[in-house]
């Protein structure tokens, strides 16, 4: 069942997708705060190896070494260049830049400068990379450009925090990473995600259509919302799960869930696949959105767990990459009509897509924009009150 | 002959071609109210077919159903995406929403809501398509943005009887040209309301400018022509020219004629070949431009007329091709000019440019600042 009992209004005004001026608003009060996830362990499967990043415009490397993982701003001291521009590659010991050779250890300390006494004089540990935190839940890595970000316990709250741990558990396999590039404001892709209407249109080959009322469960908190659809009285849906985790040997739950940690960091789970979702705006008019795709082929190291890991990561890449470009191929489109000078009278979120509705009120309150208000009575007069109360749960 | 005897000033500033005001107030006063030419009956060969454009900003939809033609904004009521992303397809007998399934009419009604009972209440009817007029002219279909628009044939004046003479339903389009210039549309126009460019820019393409006294101007109000005779300048061109004629039964006409009605619609004939032309400004440096190509291979429905209009389309459109590959190499290289900080001169229009000045005095009425905005428009109506 659904939290409201009669539609909501849509809040936003085109020009909260459209404007650059909102978007730096964006940024700075809810973005830069943040806790942004930027990959995760397996895309650093040995010691040394690194990753590098945009995020924000900001050019970042991540690297693994001592078993722990460090991401640093990806410019050099020295004369500030980029010290990797591959998007991954192995470095060892030391990080070490590509122009000058200069090595940095751990803490981002210069380690050794080619030359050194060219530059007298220069006191040791003078210079050094410019360091963010990063911590990691489960086997996702999450990165902060805030100095004074609280823990990322205490961003993602313990529920979220523990349920990282679980979904995205050592003995996860990821599936697949895909990391693609959409032609819209970001918020059109969170909107995307956070209902289930838009299946029998744009999903109808992968999903079918949309679930039952009686099926679907919406709980609203201050920082996050879930949604779980039930579909253990549902045999095609059912079915298989249980035939898989038979093989698997796992306690199947029947529920498809989905979470959204406001403004931009999503979970889902579909059975033994678990995944992370993360959207970042690049521009008023352009995202990028990361997604790491898990699967639980049973424990590590059998080799039973090694035969279905192989076939799941297979079905999950096929399944979710259909899926992804599903949308993204109508995300230009859906944005072209939001961004649109005009609008006809409307603009209407149906009980079943309510999740957008606290999601937008978030947008709202972080940014202290006024809500849009249509210009057309008649809706108004037929519109009750919408219910904003926040139930517990979860 | 022309109609002035001495060179005329350049009326506007470069400012007006690039500043980002004078483009305001342009499309506030002479685009938005106006009537544009967005299709023709070809763009939809089935009923229930639809196209997809913009204008202005505005997201449109354009949609046959049975023989009328329904143009909406292209935004659902539901959550504001577009109906439709493709430019062109078939929506049968309802138009439906790509995102989420909604289904409306020809009036613009929701028809069909998917799982309507989680948008309660709603009262039937309450929603609806943002619905914008249409009119036809000959084969064209206008739209126009604005409710108060007068009627097409009001708004064209003069130009609606030229433009059901050369866009009638028995001429066949021969190609649709639609592109964009990175120059403002009124260094468009100007191209194309002047014929001194030609020995430079079309010398393969047009042989040589006529001479003064070839050349007939009209300049009214609202609107100029110019025409002139281009007899075959071979015997082999007279002879072609003679068996077209018999074969599509048309009388020998070898007069070039050229009309522009204010502020960005044309005409042109030439024999046997008509068009329409029409600048949309997307910007004060970038031009969208539509043009609709016919021509006329004798009465339908005889092989003869089938074989002869092919051919003809196939010449009109290398022809066309040529001349805007031509056009738009110099367009953009006048703009970049007229963008320079500094110009040598104030300018200067020679007579055989004379309709070029008419054009400007006109941009320059309705578009001075101290024009208040009603008063634009009723001048649009006027002219």
């Amino acid at each position: 069942m659904f939290v409201n009992e009669s539609h909501m209004p849509q809040r936003l005004a085109p020009n909260l997708y459209t404007s650059p001026e909102h978007l730096e608003r964006e940024m700075e009060r809810m973005f830069e705060p943040g806790w942004h996830c930027i990959g995760a362990l397996p895309d650093l499967p040995n010691d040394g190896d690194y990753f590098t990043r945009t995020l924000f415009g900001k050019p970042l490397i991540c690297w693994k070494t001592g078993g722990e993982v460090h991401t640093f701003l990806n410019v050099c001291t020295h004369r500030f260049s980029m010290l990797r521009d591959q998007p991954c590659g192995h470095m060892g010991e030391h990080l070490k830049c590509q122009y000058h050779g200069w090595e940095y250890d751990c803490n981002g300390d210069t380690q050794k400068i080619p030359d050194a006494k060219s530059f007298r004089p220069m006191a040791k540990g003078e210079l050094g990379l410019r360091k963010f935190r990063t911590e990691t839940a489960g086997q996702l890595i999450f990165v902060t450009l805030n100095e004074n970000a609280t823990g990322l316990r205490e961003f993602l709250g313990d529920y979220l925090y523990d349920m990282c741990d679980r979904w995205f558990s050592p003995d996860h396999d990821l599936a697949c990473p895909i990391d693609i590039h959409h032609e819209c404001n970001w918020k059109v892709v969170i909107e995307n995600v956070l209902e289930g209407y838009h299946i029998g249109e744009v999903h109808p080959k992968s999903f079918g259509t949309y679930p039952n009322e009686e099926c679907c469960r919406h709980e609203f908190h201050e920082f996050w919302d879930f949604y779980i659809d039930d579909y253990s009285t549902i045999p095609k849906n059912a079915r298989p799960e249980r035939i898989m985790s038979r093989i698997i040997g796992y306690e199947p739950d029947y529920r498809w869930q989905h979470l959204l940690r406001y403004p931009n960091v999503v979970f889902g789970k579909m059975a033994m696949f678990t995944w992370v979702q993360m959207v970042l705006p690049v521009s008023a008019t352009e995202c990028h959105a990361m997604w790491r795709i898990f699967c639980y082929p049973g424990q590590r190291g059998r080799l039973k767990s090694r035969i279905l890991s192989k076939g799941l990561r297979f079905w999950g890449r096929r399944f979710m990459s259909r899926v992804i470009g599903e949308d993204e191929a109508i995300y230009p489109s859906i944005y072209k009509g939001i961004a649109s000078p005009m609008r006809p009278r409307g603009g209407l979120i149906s009980t079943r897509e309510e999740r957008i509705f606290p999601f937008q009120d978030y947008v709202l309150k972080m940014t202290e924009e006024e809500e849009f208000i249509t210009k057309d009575r008649e809706i108004e007069e037929e519109r009750t009150q919408p219910t904003t109360a926040t139930t517990d749960g979860g | 002959m022309f109609i002035n005897e001495t060179h005329l000033p350049q009326v506007l500033t470069p400012q007006d071609y690039t500043s980002e005001e004078q483009y305001r107030r342009e499309l506030d006063r002479l685009f938005l109210p106006g009537w544009h030419c967005i299709a023709t009956f070809s763009d939809f060969p089935q009923d229930g077919d639809y196209i997809t454009t913009e204008l202005f900003d505005h997201p449109l939809i354009l949609w046959r159903s049975g023989d009328e033609y329904h143009a909406f904004l292209n935004v659902c009521p539901h959550r504001f995406s577009r109906l439709q992303g493709k430019s062109c397809g078939h929506a049968g007998e309802r138009l439906q929403c790509q995102y989420h399934g909604w289904e409306f009419d020809c009036t613009g009604n929701t028809q069909k809501i998917p799982d309507a009972q989680s948008f309660k209440p709603m009262a039937k009817g309450a929603l609806g398509l943002t619905k914008y007029r249409t009119e036809t002219c000959g084969q064209l279909i206008f739209i126009t943005l604005n409710d108060e628009a007068p009627s097409l044939q009001e708004y064209l004046g003069a130009g609606f009887e030229i433009g059901e003479k050369l866009c009638a339903a028995d001429r066949r389009l021969a190609t649709t040209l639609d592109y964009v210039i990175d120059t403002n549309w009124k260094c468009k126009c100007e191209n194309s309301v002047e014929s001194y460019h030609v020995d430079m820019v079309h010398p393969a393409t047009f042989r040589k400018s006529p001479d003064a006294n070839e050349c007939k101007h009209e300049l009214e109000p609202g609107w100029t022509t110019y025409a002139t005779v281009q007899a075959p300048p071979t015997a082999w061109h007279r002879l072609l020219d003679r068996i077209v004629n018999r074969l599509t039964h048309s009388e020998r006409d070898d007069e070039y004629k050229h009309y522009h009605f204010y502020p960005h619609i044309m005409f042109g004939k030439m024999k046997l070949f008509s068009w329409m032309e029409m600048m949309i400004p997307l910007s004060p440096g970038r031009t969208r431009v539509i043009g609709k190509f016919f021509c006329y291979g004798g009465r339908s429905g005889r092989l003869v007329s089938r074989l002869l209009t092919r051919g003809l389309a196939k010449w009109e459109t290398g022809f066309f091709e040529t001349l805007r590959d031509e056009d738009c190499t110099v367009l953009e290289e006048v703009y970049r000019g007229l963008s320079a900080p500094n110009q040598p001169s104030e300018g200067l229009v020679s007579i055989r440019e004379e309709r070029c000045f008419h054009f400007q005095k006109y941009i320059e009425r309705i578009t001075s600042p101290e024009t208040v905005n009603s008063e634009g428009v009723a001048m649009v109506a006027d002219s």
